[in-house]
Formats: structure tokens, sequence, C-alpha cells
């Protein structure tokens, strides 16, 4: 299999002197195209800090992240942002959706951002599969919270990034949310071929994962 | 220090890009709050100050009191004090140009007048005499005190020049030369009463009688001035006899006027500073509404929450209004200290007098009242904008507080909105607005309240035009005119009578004047001198009496003309107006000013007609009404022409065109008129070379001496020098109005960024660059910079044209001509789009300072 995503020994502390906190301590990984992949450690472990770095949120220290044979550090902020709104997509714990905008706006807008045309079929495809149908129209403060990760979800899938990059995404849902939530993800990422890194407490959720890499001080330990 | 207060002073540091804000806006309003009274104040306690060392202390004058009433008054008990003054003659010196009237003064008003004399004494016996060098040299002599000159004067017998005397005089005391009297001719020679009485005959002297009032402590001006005028009707003397000491009166006693006006401008700075306070405190409020929610959660009760609100808001207070006062005083005090060097009033000796008393350090510039007032009314200012975020922030329950998401409040929210198929990022911005209709709202509208009065300001400063002032009084560059002086009995010649039957504006002068380099046209305009009364529509005229003019009166009606001739002059004391006649051109242009009648008037077409100037008619004869039968007599050479007319029309005309009574089609006039009764010649000159015609126009003028010349340039001058004062306090305004305005612009951008950090910061995570953040940011601040111009500009204009009416028709500082103030608003429109484009670079600047996952992690 490709290697779609790998870190070359990337450093990322905060802090200095007794304060100083290792939160990447000379991590190198790889995540193969395709692959669903759970990050999986102890509150402060460093697995956020890992995952902002691997979607270029954050600057490392030191190291390189490398995807699609490119270390995308070396890309200018700009430059950045436009290669975060073809590649990657992003799910966060708190959902994060443009409260202005109802539930179709905010599935197109990474799309309207790169100032591309909507690919009508596709993105009704996804509403589609993640059964938002009825709620388009809807403002986000009208949806539940499982709702709204899932047009969340929809929202990362919209631009076809090679990569989801989720951060806890079902943190804030009950558990029977938080599993229907998982499945639709898997299901989505399987269906565009798309590669899924994931942050998850949960040890159920892990399980579903093609391989789990558990994060200490810093460090991957396996 | 109880918990709320400790929450309160952290929450201080915590918000401190905000509270640097709201800082300033505090200090801003209680800068202005001080700099403005201390300037009005300081600038009264000066020139009060230098009132008081340089007038007499009296409240008023009554002018051309007989003997006998001047003797009554001295016993009326409503006098605190009465004491008189007589002109018992006019030094001769053969110089139209100078004027020297003796005066005889009593011992009250020598005390009075704070007269000092170089050396010497006052003048007691009937040959005593003081005068200054000028003076003597103005006569060809020289001399000091004890010395004996011999004095050629013309005896002054009820207004009139009696034939010249000459007496010889002991000097007794000489007085210094004002710089204005050396420059002007004007002097000021004292003779003794003893003087007085041996030359003016028993029962015709002439007095002013100058008085203090009793029981006048903490009355107003205008009730002293009222008292004034109805003891001056009292005794029978005529409105133009009653003289009020204005400036005593005005600085010591309470002017209403004053204080009202100051008490407007202070409300509309408190509106202001309120505005600008609650606008920034609503513009925030939104994004601490978790921070409060979180503390209800805690227990906070909502008491608490409004203290906790109150005791922030005040903390910013207590360092910003002391500094803004600080500054306030400072920068008063900088600029009483450049106005009165630059001796900006129109008064040179008074101007110099303030000089000297503000270096003396005489007068308090700094009063306590001010402070107080400035420091009360900046934090009730606070305190106003306070009670609105106090309420909301203790209205909110922990749930709403950790649901909020900056949407509106306690009415019906939206679940849904069509939105668009496809977005870029204008539609994102139309989104965000959109979102919260109120907040936008309430920002375009403080934002515009601000620019309107800007505007309404700018219109106001842009139509006190010194050259509509100028305009008023001259037409065209360079203007000849008659300078008659009646009852001189040593010159007849310069009477009107005599002038207009040897009329020095002769057709030969005028074609050379034409001739002059640069001369394009020279106009010729009629007047007289003439007087006005009711007719009973019979040629009668309503309770005439036997006119008291010297000479053989006759009458006898022309034929066919309707006019009444009568040999003899017309006494002065007859005369209450003046006819100015108007070519067909200036005709047209008058029927611009007209306000009621119509210069279309049949009688006007006949000759038959006059039209009035509006605000004489009003102050004069309030009665008459358009339509009225009146019967008109003017000065034509040795004759008093007179015919029935009828009052076609009034107009509210520059007194450069119209003059200040009345004006009849020029032909019509002339026919009346047997003599030249040219009076006016308006010169029309080249652009730059005014300067050299009007030397050239003296030149030519200099042989005839009832001729006197004026320019517009030295006009335009003065005029400039009487309004500059009142420009600057209006540019100072305009200033105010504009810094306020910008810093709630600032505080808008700020916030509207601050608020939305982490919506700001999600969208670039999926992809917003942040040359497209900037972007959007820009069109936001555009839409916020359009509505605010619309609605300055709008309802600014509006404002502004209104003020405009009302300072026209109330003469309010050379207001005349509406201009539009297209300079200061293109201005204001540049620098709204300046500040929002500098804003948004500098926002994301800031914005760029945290990284996307602490921007997105904001509100945790």
């Amino acid at each position: 299999m490709e290697t779609i995503l790998k870190t070359v020994d990337l450093v990322k502390y905060y802090g200095d002197g007794e304060n100083e906190v290792r939160a990447i301590d000379h991590t190198s990984i790889q995540v193969e195209n395709g692959e669903f992949v759970a990050l999986v450690g102890r509150s402060g472990s460093g697995k956020s800090t890992l995952l902002h770095m691997l979607g270029g949120l954050d600057r490392p220290d030191s190291g390189e992240v490398i995807i699609g044979g490119r270390n995308i550090f070396s890309l200018k902020d700009e430059q950045l942002a436009v290669f975060r709104r073809r590649k990657i997509g992003f799910i966060f714990q708190d959902f994060n959706l443009i409260p202005a905008l109802n539930v179709w706006e905010n599935i197109v807008l990474p799309l309207g951002l790169d100032g591309k045309k909507v690919n009508r079929d596709f993105v009704m495809d996804i509403v589609n599969s993640i059964g938002l149908l009825e709620k388009l129209k809807s403002l986000p403060s009208q949806l539940s919270g499982g709702q709204k990760q899932r047009v969340a979800i929809a929202r990362a899938l919209a631009s076809r990034p090679a990569i989801i990059l989720a951060d806890e995404p079902t943190g804030n849902l009950d558990s029977k949310t938080e599993m229907e939530v998982i499945s639709l993800l898997k299901a989505c990422v399987r269906k565009y071929g798309q590669t899924l890194v994931m942050i998850t407490h949960d040890e159920t959720i892990a399980q579903m994962a093609d391989r789990v890499m558990i994060i200490e001080d810093g460090k991957v330990v396996r | 220090m109880n918990i709320i207060t400790t929450t309160a002073f952290a929450n201080l540091r915590k918000n401190k890009s905000r509270n640097i804000l709201i800082g300033i806006a505090i200090a801003l309003t209680a800068f202005l709050l001080t700099l403005l009274p201390t300037m009005v104040t300081g600038q009264l306690s000066l020139q009060f100050q230098a009132v008081n060392e340089l007038y007499a202390p009296i409240h008023g004058v009554y002018r051309n009191v007989d003997g006998e009433t001047a003797a009554e008054m001295a016993e009326d008990d409503v006098f605190e004090t009465v004491c008189r003054r007589e002109i018992a003659g006019k030094i001769y010196t053969g110089d139209k140009d100078i004027t020297a009237d003796m005066f005889a003064l009593d011992e009250t008003m020598i005390e009075l007048s704070r007269m000092e004399l170089k050396e010497g004494t006052f003048p007691k016996k009937a040959d005593e005499i003081v005068v200054s060098e000028g003076c003597l040299k103005a006569m060809g002599l020289e001399g000091g005190v004890g010395d004996r000159i011999k004095v050629p004067y013309q005896p002054v017998r009820k207004g009139k020049l009696l034939k010249t005397a000459e007496k010889e005089f002991t000097i007794a005391g000489m007085t210094e030369d004002s710089p204005e009297s050396l420059e002007k001719g004007i002097f000021t020679p004292m003779v003794s009463e003893a003087f007085a009485k041996e030359i003016i005959p028993e029962g015709e002297h002439v007095y002013d009688v100058c008085f203090q009032l009793r029981d006048i402590e903490g009355m107003v001006t205008e009730k002293i001035e009222e008292r004034i005028s109805v003891i001056g009707e009292q005794y029978g003397l005529s409105k133009n006899d009653i003289k009020v000491n204005s400036e005593y009166l005005f600085a010591n006693y309470v002017d209403g006027a004053l204080y009202a006006g100051l008490g407007a401008l202070l409300a509309v700075i408190v509106l202001a500073g309120i505005l600008t306070i609650y606008s920034i405190y609503y513009v925030s409020m939104l994004d601490k509404v978790q921070e409060y929610g979180r503390l209800r959660a805690i227990g906070a009760t909502k008491g608490q929450i409004r203290k906790l609100v109150l005791r922030e808001g005040f903390a910013v207070a207590a360092i910003a209004v002391p500094a803004g006062i600080v500054l306030g005083l400072a920068g008063a005090i900088l600029m009483l200290k450049a106005m009165v060097s630059s001796s900006m009033d129109g008064n040179r000796v008074l101007g110099e007098q303030m000089k000297a008393v503000m270096e003396s350090g005489d007068a308090s510039l700094v009063k306590g009242w001010v402070i107080l007032l400035a420091a009360g009314v900046s934090l009730l200012t606070v305190f106003l904008s306070l009670l609105s975020p106090m309420r909301k922030a203790s209205k909110i329950t922990a749930m709403e507080a950790l649901r909020y998401q900056g949407g509106r409040k306690g009415k019906k929210e939206r679940t849904s909105r069509k939105g668009y198929d496809a977005l870029s990022i204008p539609r994102l911005t139309v989104s965000n607005l959109g979102r919260n209709k109120r907040r936008t709202a309430v920002t375009i509208l403080s934002l515009g309240v601000t620019g309107v009065l800007f505007v309404a300001a700018a219109t106001a400063c842009n139509c006190m035009n010194a050259e509509d002032v100028t305009r008023d009084s001259i037409r065209s560059d360079i203007l000849v005119s008659i300078d008659q002086e009646e009852g001189d009995e040593m010159h007849p010649e310069w009477a009107l009578s005599a002038i207009q039957q040897n009329n020095p504006m002769t057709e030969e002068l005028k074609r050379k004047i034409e001739k002059i380099d640069g001369v394009t046209a020279v106009k010729t305009i009629p007047k007289t001198d003439g007087k006005i009364e009711k007719a009973d529509g019979e040629g009668n005229v309503t309770g005439k009496e036997e006119p008291d003019g010297e000479g053989n009166v006759t009458e006898k009606e022309e034929p066919g003309g309707g006019v009444k001739e009568r040999t003899g002059k017309m006494a002065p004391d007859e005369i209450n107006g003046e006819v100015k006649g108007l070519d067909a051109a200036d005709m047209k242009e008058l029927s611009r000013y007209v306000t009621e009648g119509s210069l279309g008037d049949a009688s006007l077409k006949d000759g038959t007609g006059i039209i009035f100037q509006g605000s004489t008619l009003k102050q004069e004869f309030p009665d008459w009404k358009v339509g009225d039968k009146l019967y008109l007599e003017i000065a034509d050479g040795e004759k008093v022409k007179g015919r029935e007319v009828t009052l076609a029309a009034v107009a509210q005309a520059p007194p450069s065109l119209m003059g200040y009574y009345i004006a009849m089609p020029e032909d019509a006039l002339k026919t009346m008129c047997s003599s030249d009764i040219t009076y006016y010649w308006d010169i029309f000159v080249e652009k730059g070379k005014e300067e050299a015609a009007a030397e050239e126009v003296r030149e030519l003028v200099s042989e005839a001496e009832v001729l006197e010349v004026d320019t517009f340039l030295e006009e335009n001058e003065l005029s400039e020098n009487a309004i500059r004062y009142t420009l600057y306090g209006c540019y100072g305004l305009l200033a105010v109005f504009g810094l306020i305005g910008i810093l709630n612009l600032i505080n808008t951008m700020i916030n509207s960024v601050h608020v939305r950090k982490k919506e700001l910061g999600m969208l670039q995570v999926i992809g917003m660059s942040g040359r497209q953040t900037v972007y959007m940011l820009q069109l936001e601040g555009l839409f916020y910079t359009a509505g605010t111009l619309v609605l300055s500009l709008g309802l600014g204009s509006i404002l502004g044209y209104a003020i405009f009416l009302w300072a026209k028709t109330e003469g309010i500082m050379g207001i005349r001509v509406y201009h539009y103030p297209a300079v200061p608003v293109v201005c204001l429109a540049g620098i709204v789009l300046a500040v929002q484009i500098l804003i948004t670079y500098f926002v994301n600047m800031n914005f760029k300072k945290l990284s996307l996952i602490e921007r997105i992690r904001f509100a945790e």
C-alpha cells in the first residue's frame, strides 16, 4: 500500500525550563492510503497536538509532515490554507459549524472558499448518506448534537479530501449516537476511498479502526 | 475587597484591549466636557476681567437727554448712580477725517470711567482742557501741562455743529493716545462742565446720562436690558437713545442665552459620549455572555452580575475620567493662550487687555465647578451606558449562556434560512451581517449619529463664510460712495442736499475710473434719504404733523406725476429711512429674496410701488403689510418730494443689493428727483488687479472730500476676523464628532473580529486563506462604511440645511448662503474608508499572532 501521510522526527515543545511540556517528542509515524487509524492516549499525551500538525494547523519546532510526498511545512501560510482545503477534512468534538449558515451552506462552504463549483449530485449523495435531507435549510442552532456532527462530517467529505482528521468526534455525543456517527464516518470514508485519522478515548471505537496508535508523553509507543 | 470587586478587577485585566477602547471613549468624553466649558468660561473670565478693567461699571446710557430730564433722573430711586457727559463742541481741524469731540464729564462720570491721565488733572475751570499729543498734533500744536493753547472749535447745539469759534485753554492734563485713535484720527479731548455751561445756553443742553440700576443683583442680563428699556421709555426716550452697556452686563451678570447655548453643546457631547460608550459595551457584551453565564451557573445572583459589570465599568472610568479632565484642562489653557495671543477678539483694545490679564494670571481659568461637572457628567454617561449591559448580563441564565452563539435573545429565534446554493466570500459576508440584524443596525445607527452630527456641523462651518458676510455690504471689488455729514455749519457742503446739487460723482469721473487698468464695469446706483409714513389712501398722512424742517415750506402738486413738492430740506430728525434705486438686473436679483408680495406688482411698474427690507420692517413698522398705502418723502437737493406709494413687496435681501430700508425701480426714483442722486459706484475689477485699481480710484476721488472708497478685500479681512472665532469653535466641534465616530468605528471593527475569533479560526481551518479573511472583513467594513455614509450624508445634509435655514433667519455669524460641505464630506468618507482598511489589516495581523489552534479554542 502507498504511504499517504508520514511524519519525520516531529518535535513540538511548549514553555521552557521547568515548565517545558514535550507535547510531541521526536515522533515518526506512517499512515497508508485508505487506512483508518485510531490515535489513543491519555489526556495531555500529545495526541491532539499531533493531529493538528498532521493537518497543518500548527507548525512543529522541527521535523516534517509529509503528505503526498511533500513536506507541508515548506508551504507558506496562504499555500497551506489552500492545501488544507483541498487535501484535508477536519472534524472536531464541538462541531464548529458556522451559526449564520444553514446546513447546506455549511457543507458546501469549503468548496466556496476554494472557488470550486458545487457538484450537486456528489454533495446530495453525502447528504443522503448522513440522513439530513430534511434539514438542509435548518440553522445549526436547530440541530441535535448528533445531527451537528453529521453536518461536520459531510462538510469534511464535500471537497473530497484525501485525508480526514477527526479530533474526538463523538466526545459530545451520547453512546447510541456515538456508534451511529462512527459507523457513518467509517462507511463514508470507505465509500469515497479516503484515509481517516481519528483521536478517541473510547476503546470500542478504537477497536473499529484498522490500526490503533497509542501515544504517551508525546511519543508513539505502539 | 470582596469577590465581586476582585472578579471585576480580574476582568479588567483580561479584557484589556476592550477596556482600553472604552477608556479612550470615556476619557474623550471627559476631555470634551472639560475642554469646552473651560475654554468658554476661561475666555469669559479673561474677557470679564478685561472688561471690568477697561469699561466703566455702568449698566447703560440714555442718549440725547435734556437738562431737565437729566436732573429728574439724578433724583430717581430706580438708579443707584447717575452721572452724565455732554459733547460741548468739536475741535475744528478742517480735516474731515479727524474727530475730536470735546467731552464735558461730571465728577462721578470721571470716577466711573476709569480714565487715567498721563499727567496733570481733569479740567475744572471753564478754560481748562485735557488733550493728547495726537490731538495737539492734529490741531498743528505742541504743548504740555500748564501751557496755554488756542483751540479752534465748533460749538455743538442739539446735534448740529455751529460756526467755528476759538478759545484759549490751559492744558490741565494729558492723556495717552491709543494706536487705534492715532490710526483712525479719533481723539477725546476733555473740557469742564463750566465750559459747557458757558457756551451752551440754559435749556439747550443734551446729555448722555450713564447709570447703574438699583436692586438688580442676581438678574439675568436679558431682564436687566428689558428694565433699562422700560425706564428709558418712561422718560420718553426713543429706542435709538437707549443703550445698554452689554459688555459690562455680560461680564457681571448671568446671561441666559450663553448658558443655554453652552448647555446645548454639552448635551450633544454627552449624547455622543453615551452613544459611543453604549455601543462599545453593546458590541462587546456578546462575547462576555458565556462568561457571565458561567458565573450564574456557579451561583452568582443577578444582583452580583449587575455589580460586576458596573464595577468593571467604573474601574475603567476611575482611570479614564481624571485623565480626560487633566488633558481637557491642559488643552483648554493651551488653546486659550493661543487664542489670546493671536488676539482673535474683534475688539483690539479688549484683546490687548485680555492678553495682559492672562499674563498677570489674575483671572482663574480653571473652575472647580467645571471639573465637578465634567466628572459628574462623565460618570453619569458611563452609568447610563452600563444600564443596558447590566440588565442584559443579569438576565442571562446559565443554560442560555452556554448555548449562546450570538443570536437574538428573547425573541423568536430563526430556525432556518433559504441560503445560497454555492458560497463565496461576499455571500458569506452577507450571511454574517444578516445573522444579527439588530447588532448591525445598532452599529450603523451609532456610527451614523456621529456622522449626521459631523455633516450638520460641517454645513454650519461651511456656510459661515466671510465672503458672504462681506457681500452683504459690498458687492463689487471697489465701492465708491458718498460720505455725507449733516448739520455742520462750517461745512454745509457735506450735507446730502448740497451734494445732490453738486454731485462729484460725475460722468467724467466715472469715465476716468472705467479707463483704469483692470476695471471691467462701473455701475451707478442712486440713493437718497427719505421719510416713510402710513397714509390714509387719499394722499394724506395719518396723524401727520406740520414738517418742522427749515426754510419756506410750500407744497405744490406736480402736474400729472402725483408727486408733491415742497421747498426746503428734510430735517435730520425727520429722516427715518433711505431709498435705493434698482435697475432691471438688480430687480431681477432681488426677486430671489422676496418674502411677501411680488416684484410683478402693478404699482412697481407704474412707479408707485416700494419694496421694504424685511428685517427693518419687522423691527420698525411691525404693523405694516404688503398692499398698505404709505406716504414717502425723499430728499432731492433743496426740495423734498413726496408721493403716496404702495408697499408692493417685502424682501430679505443683502443690504449691498437693496439697502437697509426701501428700494424701488431706479427709473421711478429718478423721475421723482431733479437733482443728481447718484450715491454709489460699484466697480468691478479683473482678478489680481483689485489693489492697484483701488489705489488709482482713491487717487482719482481724493479731490472730492465727500467720497469714500471701500474695497472688497479690506472689508473681507474684517469679516474674516469677525467670524474666525466662531468658525474655530465650529471646526473644533467637527473634530470632536469625527473623533468620536472614528473611535466608534475602530471599536466596532475590532469587536466584530474579537467576538468571532473562534468562528474565523474555524473558517481558516477548513481552508479560508488569510487574504480571503481580510477580504471578508473589508467587505463587512465597507458595508458599515456605506451604511454610515448613507445615513450621515442623507440625514446630515437635511439637518445641516435645517441649521442653515435657522441660522440665516436668526442672522447668526455670517450665515447667509448655503454651501454644501463637499470637502469635509469627502474627507469624512476618505478617512472612514482609510480607517476601515487600516483596521482590517491591523486586526488581521494581530489575529495572526495566535495560532489557528488557539483561535479555535478561544471560547473554551
